[in-house]
């Protein structure tokens, strides 16, 4: 296959692009960057990413939440343990206490009553 | 002016009416509990007082501690006491004679003196100075309450038990729970002599 001066001349001509070229060819660059610099980001460890510090966060906040919730829950559980402990056991020696003065005072008063009928028996008697 | 006076008559009447029905009512769970915050002024001059006030959850929860306790003695007062509305005891002690007045007696007296209370023992002793009582409540056939007044020249006492109590079982308990019996009372009632028995 021959070509004449003409052929490559006309060939070779300088042809104008078009006004869109250059947008066109940022573009295509643009995408062809893109292409490339995903693969790049996947292999990026999770605590490198943007979200990572947030997402930690998150988590000992949560963590520390319910801790907070846990240990107090246990503790005014505790509380009310030992609460009702001492207010039970204050309430027995009160019931005891009350019960003592009770029976001592009826037996007084019994045996009181008994002497005086006793020696009202034993005056009539003589 | 007289329209108006007319009509907030009658509901008043109405509304009167119906407390005094419903006094009574409200007021006969709690017959049997005296008033004895006339004594309270005592409190300064005693040289010991006891004062016990025990009714509702604090009462139950006596109760229920009383089974936390294996002892046999326990059980005892917690038998005496499972079904009880209330206890309320005040126990004075003077150094010196003659430190409350008799209106303050006269004034439990006085309660005692409604419906429904019976004296079962009285003790009067001029030799002493001591004035022992005995009071009974009861609805139909059971005990409602129970009251047990000792006025001596350095003593005052007023035991006031609301609720059923079997006073055989008070009078028998042993003293024991940590507590030492007193010595200047019997252990044991005389025999025969049980106050509900007698009447």
């Amino acid at each position: 296959m021959h070509f004449s001066e003409d052929d490559l001349r006309s060939a070779l001509r300088r042809k104008d692009p078009g006004a869109s070229f250059t947008e066109r060819v940022i573009a295509r660059c643009r995408q062809a960057e893109g292409k490339a610099s995903a693969p790049r980001r996947l292999k990026t460890p999770p605590f490198r990413q943007p979200w990572w510090p947030l997402n930690l966060r998150a988590a000992v906040a949560a963590t520390l939440v319910l801790l907070l919730a846990v240990g107090g829950w246990l503790a005014v559980a505790r509380y009310r343990q030992v609460h009702e402990k001492e207010a039970g056991e204050r309430a027995r020696q009160q019931a005891i206490l009350a019960m003592r003065i009770a029976k001592a005072k009826l037996n007084h008063v019994l045996v009181k009553a008994s002497q005086t009928r006793d020696d009202k028996i034993r005056g009539e008697r003589l | 002016m007289k329209t108006t006076n007319r009509s907030l008559r009658w509901p008043s009447i109405v509304l009167g009416g119906l407390l005094f029905c419903l006094l009574p009512v409200s007021g006969f769970a709690q017959h049997a509990r005296l008033s004895l915050n006339n004594l309270e002024r005592l409190n300064s001059k005693a040289a010991e007082v006891n004062d016990v006030t025990l009714e509702g959850e604090m009462l139950q929860l006596a109760s229920k501690f009383m089974e936390i306790d294996h002892d046999p003695e326990a059980a005892q007062i917690k038998e005496i006491i499972k079904n009880l509305k209330g206890i309320y005891v005040k126990n004075f002690e003077f150094d010196q004679p003659d430190q409350y007045s008799p209106a303050d007696v006269a004034e439990i007296r006085a309660q005692l003196a409604a419906p429904g209370w019976s004296k079962i023992v009285e003790n009067r002793s001029k030799r002493n100075g001591e004035n022992n009582e005995i009071y009974l409540m009861k609805e139909g056939d059971k005990v409602a309450g129970v009251t047990i007044l000792v006025a001596g020249p350095k003593e005052l006492t007023v035991v006031n038990i609301v609720g059923p109590i079997d006073l055989d079982k008070l009078s028998a308990l042993e003293g024991k729970f940590g507590i030492p019996n007193s010595g200047e009372w019997p252990k044991n009632k005389p025999s025969g002599e049980a106050p509900h028995k007698k009447n």
